[in-house]
């Protein structure tokens, strides 16, 4: 009798302790995975701070070669050496002295 | 056993005591140090740093701007190679002509120095090095050399407007900051704010993102851009160093402003300096002599008491000199003209045009030294310009009320006042500017991401009448083609110039040799586009202005013309 009273109460019991099995094994899941995938932003993160700091470089470098280029001074000196040169003289037309005019 | 039991409590009252006591020492002493280690340990903070605005010219290129720089520095317990070795193959890359053996040695000699002190781990050896040197040295593969990421400044035309833009320096913490010209000006939004990251970090030095985060972002340095026009200021520069010298001068100043808006176009003065490299020039190289250096102007300046008196009523242009004859006596003194030829019954276009000393006497006595003083105030002399740039600096009028006839005779043709160029130049641009005084300014607007804000000048303020400046407009055309610098005109420009020869004061007298020659004038008369002021100190060729700084002014200006698109007349 009481053997049967035990098998009687076991089924309830083995529900709950399913359920909580199943709690603390997600539970755990959760923490690793969570864990892992933390550690793993850390180092995405990391990496890609280390890709903007790669680009702003370049883009710095760039940036240095736009303003060295844009250089009137040297542009100067490099037109004098390929031979061209400020107009030694100008000459002023009138405007009723135009071209192909009727007479 | 009552005494055993005492002795027992009285132990654990030490004992109790020692831990309260060394408790204390770790929590409340050592507290923040332990704190600070453990800190350290699981948390990382970074400065972010501002970068500086760059200066922009009028056309959005640049005058100044950042770029990449690398600080070198050596990390001596990681140093393998021998110290001698390592100074040997770095020198050639910090010294700026590698070919140059001397430098070599010698910057190889303050690196072996540098690398040979003994207990320093860290030790830094050449800062604001470029990408090209880093990439360079990296190649030598050398151990326990390091780099650091800085800033510097970079001038893409060289020494060409130096002084207006003066250069970045050190401050006393070692932080970058501006000097003089628009550096020093506008330091201030030119530096930005630095940032500050802090969050923490896993064992490995990787950041955990769960982990506690503070960030403080850099506020960006603002860009300047100023009315600068590179063209009309590499012009001026390259014209202002070839007239210095052909004519001689110990130094020479020039500058290009429009006088409708007060724009500073171009402004040069030689002797000149490299911003770039402003620890190998003196103190003396650095003041900006527009803005900080007076003189007195001689007869530049009879345009601006001869306006002063169209103004007031007291002569017309026709108004005949009843003094003119001969030399003027006033008190024990006797002015002369500056060739000895007197014109008596000159009207007062004669005056100016023949740059009559006794004649402008005779038109400032007849304003009055209080309504003299009231119009040179008007005009800005003797007071700050209030122009955007650092170290300006004024010559105060002698009081009012304090002025004696010899004071008031003077005055008339620019002696015994004192002027800067930017308050000489800023007069005459409100001759040129319909009796409209503005302010000078360099830079037009401040530029940030995704916004531009305007910081030019409201309207300036009436000094003289539209008709008396139309009148002193055509008396400075008839001086121009007709006056001491006319063999030198561009014929068929209508140009509205006055030259100025003035002496040298020293010691209370005036040198008998020495002259500071000077050329300022507008054109076109009628609608001027831009005003410019030549000065040549002490030019050896000839020490009048009519022979150095006349010419130089109308060499700038035909080269000016074409840009401007100024046509002769006919």
């Amino acid at each position: 009798m009481k053997h049967k009273k035990e098998i009687q109460t076991a089924k309830p019991r083995s529900k709950k302790g399913i359920f909580w099995w199943l709690t603390l094994a997600l539970f755990v899941v959760s923490v690793v995975v969570f864990t892992i995938e933390t550690a793993t932003s850390g180092a995405r993160l990391a990496k890609l701070e280390k890709q903007e700091r790669a680009l702003v470089q370049e883009n710095s470098e760039l940036s240095a070669l736009l303003v060295e280029s844009s250089s009137l001074t040297s542009l100067e000196t490099k037109s004098s050496e390929m031979g061209f040169g400020i107009p030694q003289k100008i000459i002023y037309i009138g405007s009723e002295e135009g071209f192909a005019k009727l007479p | 056993m009552h005494a055993r039991l005492t002795l027992i409590s009285i132990a654990f009252l030490l004992a109790f005591l020692a831990l309260i006591a060394r408790l204390f020492f770790w929590q409340i002493i050592q507290g923040r140090v332990l704190s600070a280690q453990a800190r350290d340990q699981y948390q990382q903070g970074a400065t972010l740093l501002a970068p500086r605005g760059s200066i922009l010219a009028s056309d959005g290129s640049w005058l100044a701007a950042r770029v990449e720089g690398w600080l070198v520095f050596a990390e001596a317990p990681k140093l393998k190679q021998d110290i001698s070795e390592i100074a040997d193959k770095l020198a050639p890359f910090f010294v700026e002509d590698s070919s140059d053996q001397q430098s070599v040695v010698a910057e190889a000699g303050r690196l072996k120095e540098a690398l040979g002190r003994k207990a320093t781990v860290w030790i830094p050896l050449k800062h604001k090095v470029s990408g090209e040197v880093k990439k360079n040295i990296e190649a030598l593969k050398i151990e326990g050399i390091g780099f650091e990421h800085e800033e510097r400044r970079y001038y893409p035309e060289a020494s060409a407007a130096a002084q207006i833009l003066g250069f970045v320096g050190k401050n006393e913490e070692g932080e970058d900051q501006g000097y003089f010209g628009l550096e020093g000006y506008y330091d201030l939004v030119l530096s930005g704010k630095p940032g500050f990251l802090s969050r923490e970090k896993d064992a490995t030095g990787l950041p955990i993102i769960l982990g506690s985060e503070r960030e403080i972002s850099a506020i960006e340095g603002v860009e300047l851009v100023t009315n600068i026009d590179k063209r009309v200021q590499l012009t001026l520069e390259k014209k202002l160093l070839e007239g210095m010298e052909k004519y001689g001068a110990s130094s020479a100043s020039a500058i290009v402003m429009e006088p409708s808006t007060g724009s500073i176009l171009a402004m040069s003065s030689f002797p000149s300096y490299d911003p770039a490299k402003y620890s190998q020039f003196g103190d003396s190289y650095f003041k900006n002599p527009v803005v900080s250096d007076s003189f007195e102007p001689g007869s530049v300046f009879k345009v601006i008491v001869m306006a002063s008196a169209l103004d007031q009523g007291v002569v017309e242009p026709d108004t005949k000199c009843d003094i003119c004859q001969g030399p003027l006596k006033v008190d024990k003194y006797f002015i002369e003209t500056w060739n000895k030829e007197y014109r008596p019954d000159s009207t007062m276009v004669d005056v100016i045009v023949y740059s009559d000393n006794v004649g402008m006497a005779y038109v400032a006595q007849r304003l009055g030294a209080d309504s003299l003083y009231d119009y040179l105030d008007k005009f800005g002399i003797g007071k700050l310009t209030g122009i955007d740039l650092q170290g300006e600096a004024s010559s105060a009028l002698r009081q009012k009320g304090s002025w004696n006839i010899v004071d008031l005779a003077t005055a008339g043709f620019g002696q015994g006042v004192a002027v800067t160029p930017i308050q000489l130049i800023t007069a005459v641009s409100a001759i040129a500017n319909d009796g409209i005084l503005v302010k000078p300014q360099v830079v037009g607007s401040l530029k940030g991401p995704g916004w531009e804000e305007d910081i030019r000048p409201e309207a300036g303020h009436r000094v003289i009448s539209k008709e008396a400046s139309d009148e002193m407009t055509a008396m400075m055309v008839e001086a121009a083609k007709g006056g001491e610098a006319k063999w030198t005109h561009l014929r068929g420009f209508k140009v509205a110039g006055k030259t100025g020869t003035a002496q040298i004061p020293i010691a209370g007298h005036y040198d008998a040799e020495k002259t500071i020659a000077s050329f300022v004038g507008f054109a076109p008369a009628d609608e001027p586009k831009f005003v410019m002021l030549v000065t040549m100190k002490e030019p050896q060729s000839s020490p009048w202005a009519s022979e150095t700084a006349a010419p130089l002014w109308y060499s700038i200006a035909k080269d000016l013309f074409p840009y401007f698109g100024i046509q002769p007349e006919n």
